[in-house]
């Protein structure tokens, strides 16, 4: 009787070892990996990131991660006033670039995944005054836009540039809540309390059943919405950094990555 | 270093949002101090209500608040059919000021009234004054420290409200961007020059505010 059981038992972990497995013996080498890392990521980010994280530390169990989730340029201002970070992912090449002049990096950003920008309202948004785009916002009747701080928040920065070019840029600002981080600019609308916003493909995803997609940005009506990855300067174990860098542009990594909405950026 | 072209927009919208709410505040304190004070059954339930919001992070205040007047849910949808709304106006930033200063208004006036002397209310009763009267000429001048020191805080918290305010009123430059949010937004923005042009402004008023009260306090003895 107990054989039979430690057979099954036996049986069982076969049967779920395949799982693991190519994962196990992807990082075969990297096994003896062990350390914390801080990992610093755009809001945009988070959901993705957390789970490339959880998977990075079941192949190394050695390895703590610590996350942060806060606005690209809240991020920024944090990592030059010498907050403990070794790794930050942002949601647009502004910060990381602006960071790598003033030497706050260890190596070159190097390009992760992209996104793209939507304009979003809630799904049962009055059809009366809803907009058909970004170019009709200021005329539709809408009161109120919702997008991030321009100044700190990529998404915002983005929306600021798509309503340039649509040349109604002056009159979207006059009516136009800031929000910290692009989640909350999400939230404000999937909640009913702002009737159109500018987020991410990526977040408009994460909250299909609250949000709907009015209109897709194209490409160049605004600057690359590209997910930069890079080292801290003043980074603890840059072995370790390095090995989880490498990780993202990993199969597993880019899949998650995917799942969420992200395409790779080569 | 400063910046000293900044819109000053943020400074007069504090200073709107602060002083309706602590009229508003004053109002609302000392009448549910008084109405506390004289209670004999449930005085401890009814009190802990009120100084709750004191003790809450003011996110959860913020996610209270948008759960009563979000424009989805509860009184902001009813409000909303008499076209009164509250998210991302300046009534929202308001009701965010009233809602997180009202405690320190209510505790400051209600410990000043329980200060007064029994004898003193129960004399002028046997004098056959009235009970409106006793509290507007006995009471309320009695409790004056109390009351003087609740309205500081209550203005002083509805200053630096951030929280609750965000949430509610949003980040409107020109509407609802007060002085705490400018600081906010600045420093994410890396302006320095501005957020440390709005540090040292709110650290002033601040400071103001502590001697206006202390000296309210030292004239008392």
């Amino acid at each position: 009787m107990k054989k039979s059981i430690f057979l099954l038992g036996f049986l069982m972990a076969c049967a779920s070892t395949p799982i693991i497995q190519p994962t196990t013996e992807i990082s075969a080498k990297q096994s003896q990996l062990s350390g914390n890392l801080f990992f610093a990521a755009a809001a945009s980010l988070e959901r993705a990131t957390l789970e490339i994280g959880r998977v990075f530390t079941q192949i190394h169990p050695n390895v703590h991660i610590d996350f942060t989730h806060a606005s690209s340029g809240a991020i920024q201002s944090q990592i030059e006033e010498g907050a403990p970070i070794d790794i930050f992912m942002s949601a647009s090449p502004n910060q990381t670039n602006s960071l790598y002049a003033n030497v706050f990096l260890y190596s070159t950003p190097i390009n992760v995944v992209r996104n793209e920008l939507v304009l979003i309202s809630p799904i049962n948004l009055d059809e009366s005054i809803r907009p058909t785009g970004f170019a009709d916002v200021h005329t539709s009747g809408v009161e109120l836009v919702a997008i991030g701080d321009p100044d700190s928040v990529p998404a915002g920065n983005f929306a600021r540039q798509i309503f340039e070019y649509h040349g109604n840029v002056e009159e979207i600002l006059n009516i136009s809540t800031f929000g910290t981080n692009v989640t909350q600019v999400l939230d404000w609308v999937a909640t009913g309390n702002a009737p159109v916003g500018v987020v991410f493909m990526t977040d408009a995803i994460s909250r299909q059943e609250d949000v709907q997609i009015i209109e897709i940005a194209q490409p160049h009506m605004h600057d690359p919405a590209i997910n930069p990855v890079a080292i801290v300067a003043d980074t603890n174990d840059i072995e370790l950094a390095r090995a989880f860098v490498e990780f993202l542009f990993s199969d597993i990594a880019m899949s998650i990555f995917e799942r969420y909405g992200f395409s790779p950026y080569q | 270093m400063i910046d000293t072209n900044i819109d000053f927009r943020p400074f007069f919208i504090s200073l709107q949002v602060a002083s309706i709410s602590v009229v508003l505040t004053f109002v609302l304190g000392l009448f549910a101090a008084n109405y506390v004070y004289k209670l004999n059954f449930g005085k401890g339930i009814i009190d802990t209500l009120f100084t709750l919001p004191m003790i809450l992070p003011p996110t959860v205040s913020g996610a209270y608040l948008l759960m009563f007047f979000g424009r989805n849910t509860g009184i902001g949808k009813l409000l909303e059919n008499f076209g009164i709304q509250i998210v991302f106006t300046r009534i929202g930033a308001v009701i965010a000021a009233i809602f997180v200063g009202f405690p320190l208004m209510y505790r400051a006036t209600r410990g000043a009234f329980e200060q007064i002397d029994e004898n003193i209310i129960n004399a002028a009763k046997t004098l056959g004054i009235s009970n409106t009267k006793i509290f507007w000429t006995i009471k309320i001048p009695m409790a004056k420290g109390g009351i003087i020191a609740g309205v500081v805080l209550a203005f002083s918290r509805a200053l630096g409200e951030f929280g609750a305010t965000i949430m509610l009123a949003g980040n409107i430059p020109g509407r609802t961007q007060t002085m705490s949010i400018a600081v906010f937004s600045a420093i994410n923005a890396g302006n320095r020059a501005v957020a440390n042009t709005w540090t040292i402004i709110l650290t002033a008023i601040s400071f103001i505010i502590l001697i206006v009260m202390n000296r309210f306090s030292y004239k008392k003895r």
